[in-house]
């Protein structure tokens, strides 16, 4: 594996574009949304170039990242109602995607990413197929034997590690 | 009150925030979640200000885990890759101002029009939309002199000749064999993708390696830029990539591949970063291109004036 360059990215994200949006589309009412998402996508995927990345999972790696983006789009909706007015959450309602350009975000992203390979092999297992798969709890539990409520265990648990990886002083 | 169907609900007992931040947002997780839980998710939230710090974290750590192609593994560095991948050297202009009282320039593309110039040492300059350059090779000599727009420069070494790329006061010598210059009004930038370039202006010196760039701007040559020189170089497939670029400098660079004129007004809106991919092949289709990958809308005025409003 290796990074990839923007010159194999390009044409990659080109050609799945029309695909990109039409997968979006279903999963996000409006269409307004699903043009920003299909773009957001393009810029999530410069934003991590420089991650190894299988040459042969690129086309794959880069129609989960739009579909990832576009689930994650509905969750902050559904939640969002329930959030408002309150200050530290703002950014919920607000869609925009978090810049992640800079070295700081860089160092996190690493940082974050060493958190979850020390996750414990279940609890990775869950949080994987969640996050980057887009699995419901019943779907974890069929993929991986065991019942959607220690599914959930599974996954309190790896976001109570993460965060406290992330955050070692709190 | 609704059933839960297999996860529970937090504690509201002496646990720590953060655990109950978890289990919420690992309960919120599920899309079937019932009205009443999203009730006592809002009354924990209001509970105390701390909880809607952790919530927060979690929020945001979740944001930052999205679509990791396969665990971050050590290894494999930028510039190892850019030496497979082959060199480029971008540099871009600034206009009109520099090329004043310049005579007729010896090569030059009108809009939307790229192409590939031969040089008498085997060198070849690819000229993107709108550009222009002048030669002068004799004797020891190579010297380009780019008027407006951008070339990319594939050099043949020869250690005897230096090869010369002028863009106004800025000065791009290679010390290797390929590089690209550009000109915006604002702007000169050279980015480099093989080997090393000098970049000079006034009495500034930078050296660029493989994968660098660098842009001078309001009389100063900026810190060196990495990793972008890909995007910067999009255009030679006709995909043009703006990485947080604001978007007057998106509508100028517009200008040259799409007849007629682009006009901003709003100077807001012209100063607001972007990040798009704006592919020109389809040049027909360009302006629903425009506003489907840009924040804005297009109207048009005259056959060649369309004036460019923020998205509605």
């Amino acid at each position: 594996m290796r990074a990839v360059s923007v010159i194999e990215l390009l044409p990659v994200y080109l050609s799945l574009r029309k695909r990109l949006l039409s997968t979006i589309s279903r999963l996000v009412r409006s269409h307004a949304a699903a043009e920003d998402l299909t773009q957001d996508t393009f810029v999530r995927l410069w934003e991590r170039r420089s991650v190894p990345v299988d040459p042969a999972h690129l086309k794959n790696y880069v129609l989960r990242t739009g579909r990832n983006l576009a689930l994650d789009f509905r969750r902050r909706e559904r939640i969002a109602p329930f959030v408002q007015g309150i200050e530290h959450l703002d950014f919920i309602a607000d869609q925009a995607p978090t810049p992640e350009d800079t070295a700081a975000a860089r160092q996190k992203l690493q940082a974050l990413s060493a958190a979850i390979e020390a996750l414990p092999a279940r609890a990775r297992q869950v949080f994987v197929l969640a996050r980057i798969d887009g699995l419901t709890y019943v779907e974890i539990g069929e993929k991986l034997g065991i019942s959607p409520k220690t599914v959930f265990s599974h996954m309190v648990a790896a976001l109570e590690k993460l965060d406290s990886s992330c955050h070692p002083d709190d | 009150m609704g059933k839960s169907t297999h996860t529970d609900l937090p504690d509201d007992t002496g646990d720590s925030g953060a655990r109950e931040a978890a289990t919420w947002f690992a309960r919120l997780l599920d899309p079937a979640t019932s009205q009443s839980d999203y009730a006592r998710f809002r009354d924990w939230l209001d509970a105390d200000e701390r909880h809607a710090e952790a919530y927060a974290r979690i929020e945001r750590l979740w944001g930052q885990a999205a679509a990791e192609p396969e665990p971050l593994r050590a290894g494999g560095t930028r510039r190892t890759f850019l030496k497979t991948a082959g060199g480029v050297l971008l540099l871009a202009g600034i206009g009109a101002s520099w090329t004043a009282g310049m005579r007729r320039p010896d090569f030059s593309t009108g809009t939307g029009e790229i192409r590939t110039v031969s040089l008498s040492d085997g060198s070849t300059a690819l000229l993107s939309a709108g550009s222009a350059i002048s030669v002068d090779f004799h004797g020891s000599t190579r010297s380009v002199v780019l008027h407006t727009g951008e070339a990319y420069f594939t050099v043949t070494p020869n250690a005897g000749r230096p090869f010369v790329v002028r863009a106004g006061p800025l000065k791009a010598t290679a010390l290797g064999t390929a590089y690209s210059v550009s000109i915006t009004p604002e702007r000169l930038s050279v980015a480099v993708t093989e080997h090393d370039v000098r970049v000079e202006v006034g009495a500034q010196s930078l050296d660029l390696g493989e994968g660098d760039a660098v842009e001078y701007e309001k009389g100063s040559l900026g810190s060196v830029i990495r990793e972008e020189t890909e995007g910067r170089l999009g255009w030679r497939q006709r995909q043009l990539v703006f990485l947080s670029r604001p978007l007057g400098e998106v509508v100028a660079e517009l200008n040259r591949w799409r007849d007629g004129r682009l006009v901003m007004l709003d100077q807001a809106l012209a100063d607001r970063r972007v990040t798009a991919i704006i592919d020109v092949n389809d040049i027909a289709r360009i302006d629903r291109t425009l506003e489907q990958g840009l924040p804005i809308t297009l109207t048009n005025y005259t056959p060649l004036l369309t004036l460019v409003s923020a998205r509605r």
